[in-house]
């Protein structure tokens, strides 16, 4: 069990990494990449207590696996939605990082890339 | 407490299917119809969110219900009491209540189908079905995927407008409602390690304090914390259409932050 | 031992590239990479149907979303520039971020040995769905529901996807136009790849019920099908009022929750299966369910709808 144990702590930086990530990077499509590295990490996570409860000649706890499969479905429905959120606000504003103040004085920008 | 379905939980069922079925339907049918549908779905909803209140108060039971026949921990169980039953009944109420206050507003068009419209009413109907399954979830991963069907339906309501504030308040209340769900789901991860359960009957009577199950707790509260205090990103929102659904969705919220407080 | 000690160390190494490049492009490219290495380790881990659904969707279907998006983000990275937190920040940034790993690492080693586990209960019921695959057993019959759910949550971010098309874009056609030129490698691999690729598909599916795969997976690869020849130019991207696409979409949740329903008079439940039609029923589901998340992921890396006609 020690090899799942080490993906266990490899799980645990990458948790770290993307929410380092979530955090210092000003552009949005960053942010979204750090977030499905948070994302990664907790599902691996997942998948290591999923073979810690390897049983009955199954190589791991099916329940766990099934589960990271919804979860799985369920992070690429979230980026699709926050691309497609950052797309229009680019096409809106011609900018794609959020500004920490108002937003209203931004120049609109609605040409085509 | 027996893990079995008690008489009347398929009430529970009818309460998550009928607005899944309606959002079905408008998708089907068009955004002419979208309206209409939601119309047709508003009254029966509203009749079996009541029903399950009026059934917890006579019989003063809980009402349950495994999913499947499946019973926990390997299946998933429904449960209503009477502090669901309040939220069920409230949300159903308020949401008929903007339906009616919406209805000139995204009233079905007259030519062909245009976007508001479809979106206003298949988004909304969707947010009610969430939160049902928010206020009878008996497992923390059913909950899970209810807290991203709620964010998924609301999200878009926010951005419905199309216009720059919204769109950007939406980017942010997304990112924010995402983080949230996924430290909820480290949470949900580290109890399920712990416990081999994802059920919340079967937790609260396996559980114990040890660091584990503190370090779970804290991040799943975080994680339902980030999801309420989004509230006042939304106090700056001018037009009041989109911001309304927002009240169902924080007051549940709060609900259900309190309800991990085992 | 040695071999998951070096692709951890591998993963993790691509993974701070993700995290560290200053193109944008190039972080996606890291992330695809990424994926295809964390495949590995889901394998390593005994969990093949999951090192399937993360190489197709994890890997394949977020990171061709997310390089579409960098491409068309180009011209925004040098005004980022400017945003860049101070150095102060990124150091208790980083502080955090080492505190919570740490944290996190601690709690792991003090989960119980041995490790509580559903294994057991699972391969008890197994017989009574008429299922070979333990992992569809749990998607498919013990925890359906939360399949359900999941088939209308992507459908929802659909929804979201459309709703943010402009009004007057309203009910046309996503993604750019792309003319099918035959002397062009990519038409030339699309027309080789794209039968082969639907039957891959249909395979996976179909041995999902005994062994790894399912509809998830084979889903994704039709998917994946339906968008290579939507990017060569051979098809072009369905407009989104078109009735037949609506019907599509909602056939698999609709066919999934009639079953469900019927489940009352049949098995006394929703979502439950009368025992010795356990298999028939949850094929019938499979298909169709199969059909509208392919449709739902293709036009989910399609996105909203920009232009008005077929030019």
């Amino acid at each position: 069990m020690s090899g799942a144990m080490l993906y266990g702590f490899c799980s645990t930086v990458l948790v770290g990494l993307g929410l380092y990530g979530l955090i210092v990077h000003p552009e949005l499509l960053r942010k979204i990449l750090a977030f499905n590295l948070v994302g990664g990490g907790v599902f691996l996570l997942f998948g290591v207590i999923a073979r810690r409860g390897a049983a009955i000649g199954f190589g791991g706890d099916p329940v766990p696996q099934a589960l990271v499969i919804t979860g799985l479905v369920v992070a690429f429905a979230a980026t699709a939605l926050a691309v497609a959120l950052l797309l229009r606000l680019f096409q809106e504003t011609g900018r794609a990082i959020l500004q920490s103040d108002k937003l209203t004085d931004a120049p609109s920008d609605n040409s085509q890339p | 407490m027996t893990n079995s379905t008690t008489a009347g939980g398929f009430l529970l069922v009818l309460a998550i299917v009928l607005p899944v079925v309606g959002v079905l339907l408008s998708l089907a049918l068009g955004g002419r119809q979208a309206q209409r549908v939601a119309f047709v779905v508003m009254p029966f909803e509203l009749a079996v969110a009541v029903a399950i209140a009026a059934r917890i108060w006579r019989t003063h039971e809980m009402l349950q219900y495994s999913v499947g026949g499946w019973i926990p921990p390997l299946g998933v169980a429904f449960r209503a009491d009477g502090l669901s039953a309040v939220m069920i009944v409230t949300s159903a109420l308020l949401i008929c209540g903007i339906g009616l206050f919406a209805r000139t507003q995204f009233a079905a068009p007259r030519g062909a189908e245009t976007r508001a419209p479809l979106m206003f009413w298949t988004l909304l109907l969707a947010v009610w079905g969430a939160l049902n399954v928010v206020f009878i979830g008996g497992d923390l991963f059913n909950l899970y995927v209810a807290l991203e069907l709620l964010t998924f339906a609301a999200v878009p309501l926010v951005s419905l407008d199309g216009r720059a504030e919204t769109l950007a308040a939406a980017f942010r209340y997304l990112l924010f409602a995402l983080l949230g769900s996924i430290l909820y789901l480290l949470g949900a991860v580290l109890l399920y390690g712990a416990y081999g359960t994802l059920d919340i009957v079967l937790l609260s009577g396996r559980i114990h304090a040890q660091p584990v199950t503190w370090a779970a707790i804290s991040l799943m509260t975080a994680g339902l914390l980030a999801k309420a205090a989004l509230y006042p990103f939304h106090l700056w929102l001018p037009p009041p259409m989109p911001a309304l659904p927002r009240r169902p969705v924080h007051c549940c919220r709060g609900w259900s932050s309190k309800r991990r407080s085992f | 031992m040695a071999f998951d000690a070096g692709l951890a160390v591998l993963v993790l190494g691509v993974a701070s590239w993700t995290i560290a490049a200053r193109d944008t492009f190039a972080a996606v490219v890291g992330f695809v990479a990424y994926g295809l290495l964390l495949a590995l380790i889901w394998v390593r881990l005994a969990a093949p149907d999951v090192a399937l659904t993360e190489a197709a969707i994890g890997s394949g279907l977020t990171g061709g979303l997310l390089l579409g998006a960098s491409a068309r983000l180009r011209r925004t990275e040098s005004l980022a520039v400017g945003e860049k937190p101070a150095a102060a920040l990124r150091a208790a940034t980083i502080g955090l971020c080492i505190l919570v790993s740490a944290g996190l690492a601690a709690i792991i080693l003090l989960l119980p040995e041995p490790a509580p586990t559903l294994a057991a209960l699972a391969a008890a019921n197994l017989v009574a769905t008429g299922l070979g695959n333990p992992v569809t057993a749990v998607l498919m019959a013990y925890r359906a529901i939360d399949t359900l759910l999941e088939v209308v949550v992507l459908l929802l971010s659909l929804l979201g996807v459309w709703s943010l098309t402009p009004d007057h874009l309203w009910g046309s056609l996503p993604s750019p136009h792309y003319r099918a030129d035959s002397y062009e490698t990519v038409t030339f691999v699309t027309q080789l790849l794209a039968p082969i690729g639907i039957l891959v598909g249909i395979h996976i599916f179909w041995i999902g019920s005994v062994a790894p795969g399912g509809e998830f997976q084979g889903a994704t690869i039709l998917a994946a099908m339906w968008i290579l020849t939507m990017l060569s130019g051979l098809v072009d991207a369905p407009a989104v009022n078109r009735r037949w696409l609506r019907l599509l979409l909602i056939i698999g949740p609709v066919v999934f929750a009639a079953i469900g329903l019927a489940g009352f008079a049949m098995a006394g439940a929703f979502l439950a299966y009368p025992t010795n039609h356990a298999k028939l029923l949850i094929l019938i589901i499979e298909v169709p369910v199969t059909l509208s998340v392919a449709a739902m992921l293709t036009l989910l890396v399609a996105g909203p709808p920009e232009r008005s006609s077929h030019r």
